[in-house]
C-alpha cells in the first residue's frame, strides 16, 4: 500500500496484492514486500520492493561514496572515514560523543573498546563483529544513563540533602533481610 | 573508568524503605545487582554526577523509571545509598508533578511571571 507524504521519504509493508493487473505482472507485487514512497520525481516511486532489495538499498545508500584509500589514511584530514582505521569516534542518539577503538591482536583476531572505558570490551574473529558488540554494550549502559533535568536534578538533591543519616546496612545484609 | 575498589557500600534506612516498596523481583534484582557493582567501581558509565562537590552521583534503573542517588567518600572508602524511588512518586510527593501541567519547579513558581496577566499580590 503506497502512502503519500509531501516531502517525506519511508518505506511502508504491503499486505495486500493489489489490484490492477498490471501490477500483477511485477515479481515484488505478486508477494507481500515493502513499497518505497516519496517524491514524486524519483523513479522508484510507487514500486513495490522487496525486503531483499530495501536491505540492499539501504545498505549502497549507507556506504561512502569516496572511501578513504589505506594508503593514505595519515594524511587525510578524516581517516576515520575508512573503515580500517582504529579510532572511530561516534555519536549516540541523545548526542553524546564516544569513540571505539579497534585493534588487530597476534593471533588475528580483533580487540574493540570504548575509549576511556576499559571495562567494556569485547574480542571478535572480525572488525565488524567487534566493534558491532562493543557498541551496543556501551549503548546499553548508555541507556540506564540518569536523563538529565535541572528541575529533576534540584529535587533529588533536595532529597538526598534531607537524608543526613551515614549509617546503614549492607547489601548482603538487605539480601538476607529480604530472603533473596 | 579506572577505580579504586573495595569500597564499602551502604543503604541507609530511607533508603532501605524506599527499596522494600519495589515489588518487581526483576527490578528489585537490578537493584540489588547494580547497588553491589558499585563496590567495585563506584562510577560506572551509566552514572552520572550530580552534585560534584558533594560527591553525589545518580543512575536511573527499572527501564528508567526509577532512580537511585549515592555518596561516594574516596578518604574512608565507603559508598552511601542515599535515595531510591520511583520517579513519578517523588514527583507526585513533592508537589511538583499534576497531571496534565507536566513537571513544576518550586523555585521558580515563587517568582512572579512576567508574562501573566494576574495582578502581583504584594
Amino acid at each position: 500500500m503506497a502512502h503519500r507524504d509531501s516531502g517525506r521519504v519511508f518505506y511502508q509493508f504491503n499486505h495486500q496484492r493489489s489490484a490492477n493487473p498490471a501490477d500483477l505482472t511485477r515479481k515484488a507485487a505478486r508477494k507481500p514486500g515493502l513499497i518505497y514512497t516519496g517524491k514524486k520525481n524519483m523513479p522508484h516511486v510507487g514500486k513495490s520492493m522487496t525486503r531483499k532489495e530495501a536491505r540492499a538499498r539501504s545498505e549502497r545508500l549507507g556506504r561512502l561514496k569516496n572511501p578513504v584509500p589505506a594508503e593514505k589514511i595519515a594524511e587525510h584530514p578524516f581517516p576515520q572515514m575508512n573503515a580500517s582505521y582504529p579510532i572511530q569516534p561516534r555519536i549516540t542518539r541523545t548526542g553524546s560523543p564516544y569513540t571505539v577503538v579497534c585493534l588487530q591482536q597476534d593471533d588475528g583476531r580483533y580487540v574493540a573498546e570504548i575509549a576511556g572505558l576499559p571495562t567494556i570490551r569485547f574480542v571478535a574473529n572480525t572488525r565488524r563483529q567487534a566493534l558491532r558488540v562493543v557498541t551496543k554494550m556501551y549503548l546499553e549502559s548508555d541507556s540506564r544513563k540518569a536523563h538529565h533535568d535541572p528541575k529533576e536534578d534540584r529535587l533529588w538533591l533536595q532529597l538526598a540533602r534531607a537524608n543526613g543519616d551515614e549509617d546503614g546496612i549492607t547489601v548482603d545484609q538487605y539480601r538476607q533481610r529480604r530472603g533473596l | 573508568m579506572v577505580s579504586d575498589p573495595d569500597y564499602e557500600v551502604i543503604i541507609t534506612s530511607l533508603a532501605e524503605r524506599s527499596l522494600n516498596r519495589i515489588q518487581s523481583e526483576a527490578v528489585m534484582t537490578e537493584a540489588l545487582d547494580l547497588i553491589g557493582a558499585l563496590k567495585d567501581d563506584p562510577f560506572p558509565a551509566y552514572a552520572r554526577a550530580l552534585a560534584e562537590r558533594e560527591h553525589l552521583w545518580v543512575f536511573d534503573f527499572g527501564s528508567a523509571k526509577y532512580r537511585l542517588v549515592y555518596q561516594v567518600s574516596k578518604k574512608q572508602k565507603k559508598i552511601i545509598i542515599k535515595v531510591v524511588g520511583l520517579r513519578k512518586d517523588v514527583y507526585g510527593k513533592a508537589g511538583l508533578y499534576r497531571k496534565g501541567q507536566g513537571l513544576q519547579d518550586n523555585d521558580q513558581a515563587t517568582e512572579p511571571d512576567p508574562h501573566s496577566r494576574r495582578p502581583v499580590v504584594t
